[in-house]
């Protein structure tokens, strides 16, 4: 079974250009970013392309970038997935209807190691709840759908400074919730 | 004037803001480019960054994960597995000079969590040289290997200046510089052959790269200002 210190210690052999560790952690994560890659691209020809992306990068130094003991190494894998299929997807912008089938989800649950801690999950849903709906769909969105401020001002139709009033008093009360 | 053209009034809390604005990818254009500008040099703007990605990386949990193709992984290690510059340096043993104080603390850590390092086949590296300019806009790496006096050199930072070349010298004491040729305008790694005269002093040398018209030098006297240099250090 695959725990979270397997997973941090492939990344560092990574790092070392172990070649081993890079297919074990392939063989580890794959499923995980690859999901991730699809809900915010919904192209499963793009999200290939930015799958092998994050893993090459990590082969060529990106895993050195990992801080071990900092943030918990599948944490860090998803942000730098979504990160990279969301500058795709500013890339290709505007491609791909939104509303586009979903991918087919595995019915497999991931291992226990790619569990982001559960509570943490919790608290942001719970806290994302204390929200007005629209302001927590913003944030929503702009996470996994790759709104920017512009987006979101032209969709509500409300000047982008608005907006972003608006929204930085949810950000702050989101804060206040999830360090509550 | 559009409300957009106006700059945005920033409250109290305005760089906690910014950095889950950042986090959350809420900014374009050059308001994203300054702030990413940031994160990557001002640490405690980067620490409240990283907090953001934290919280915010709780939303992917809910994500289904689906199995990619059969066969993408062979894809992504026959562009990994390249001769690239990486994998030179590793061959030469090189992974603490040329890599910096990062690379060097993580193969120590590395290194005490599984008590070994593995020993690479090839060449080994005697000597190596940072060429480095004061500000670090231009940084160039070198190792030398005894067998065949092969000099290895990689561009790391830095660009050609548009319409000219970086032309790569030796130095020893006060003699006239002595040109190794230009470095190739493709590709960032390069090989050159120290003249059998020279590998003698190699170790007492310096190494510099100067700003030359395109093809080098003209008549093999160094014409444009040193751009970086560095001594070479026995290792």
């Amino acid at each position: 079974m695959t725990t979270r210190s397997d997973i941090e210690k492939m990344i560092l052999r990574v790092a070392m250009q172990d070649r081993a560790a890079f297919e074990a952690l392939y063989a580890a994560t794959s499923a995980k970013l690859f999901g991730i890659i699809l809900r915010v691209l919904k192209d499963r020809a793009a999200a290939q392309d930015v799958l092998q992306d994050v893993y090459l990068r990590l082969w060529q130094g990106g895993a050195s970038s990992f801080r071990a003991g900092r943030a918990s190494p599948i944490t860090w894998l998803a942000t730098v997935a979504r990160n990279r299929a969301i500058d795709r997807l500013r890339r290709d912008r505007p491609a791909t209807p939104l509303d586009q089938a979903p991918e087919v989800a595995d019915s497999a649950k991931g291992p226990e190691a790619l569990a982001i801690d559960a509570s943490d999950r919790a608290r942001i849903d719970g806290c994302l709840d204390e929200l007005k709906p629209d302001r927590a769909a913003a944030v929503r969105g702009a996470y996994l759908d790759g709104d920017t401020y512009a987006d979101l001002a032209a969709r509500h139709d409300v000047p982008l400074n608005t907006m972003r009033t608006w929204l930085r008093r949810s950000l702050m009360s989101l804060k206040d919730c999830l360090t509550r | 004037m559009t409300d957009a053209d106006l700059p945005y009034q920033d409250g109290p809390d305005g760089d906690e803001m910014l950095a889950a604005e950042l986090s959350l990818g809420l900014l374009s254009g050059e308001e994203q480019t300054q702030a990413e500008r940031r994160a990557r040099t001002d640490l405690a703007f980067a620490d409240r960054v990283e907090a953001w990605d934290k919280r915010f990386a709780s939303l992917t949990e809910g994500i289904a994960p689906v199995t990619p193709p059969a066969g993408l992984f062979q894809q992504i290690e026959a562009r990994a597995y390249g001769s690239g510059p990486r994998r030179l340096w590793r061959q030469l043993g090189l992974l603490h000079a040329v890599f910096g104080a990062l690379a060097a603390a993580l193969v120590l850590l590395v290194a005490l969590d599984f008590g070994v390092l593995e020993d690479q086949p090839g060449p080994t590296a005697t000597m190596t040289a940072q060429l480095a300019a004061e500000d670090r806009s231009l940084v160039v790496a070198a190792a030398y290997v005894d067998e065949g006096g092969r000099l290895f050199v990689e561009r790391q930072i830095g660009e050609r200046p548009p319409g000219r070349d970086l032309e790569l010298w030796i130095i020893v004491g006060e003699a006239a510089p002595i040109s190794l040729g230009v470095l190739p305008q493709d590709r960032r790694i390069a090989e050159f052959t120290v003249p059998a005269d020279l590998r003698a002093t190699l170790g007492d040398a310096v190494l510099a790269i100067t700003d030359e018209p395109i093809g080098g030098a003209p008549d093999g006297t160094a014409t444009g200002s040193v751009l970086a240099a560095g001594p070479v250090s026995r290792i």
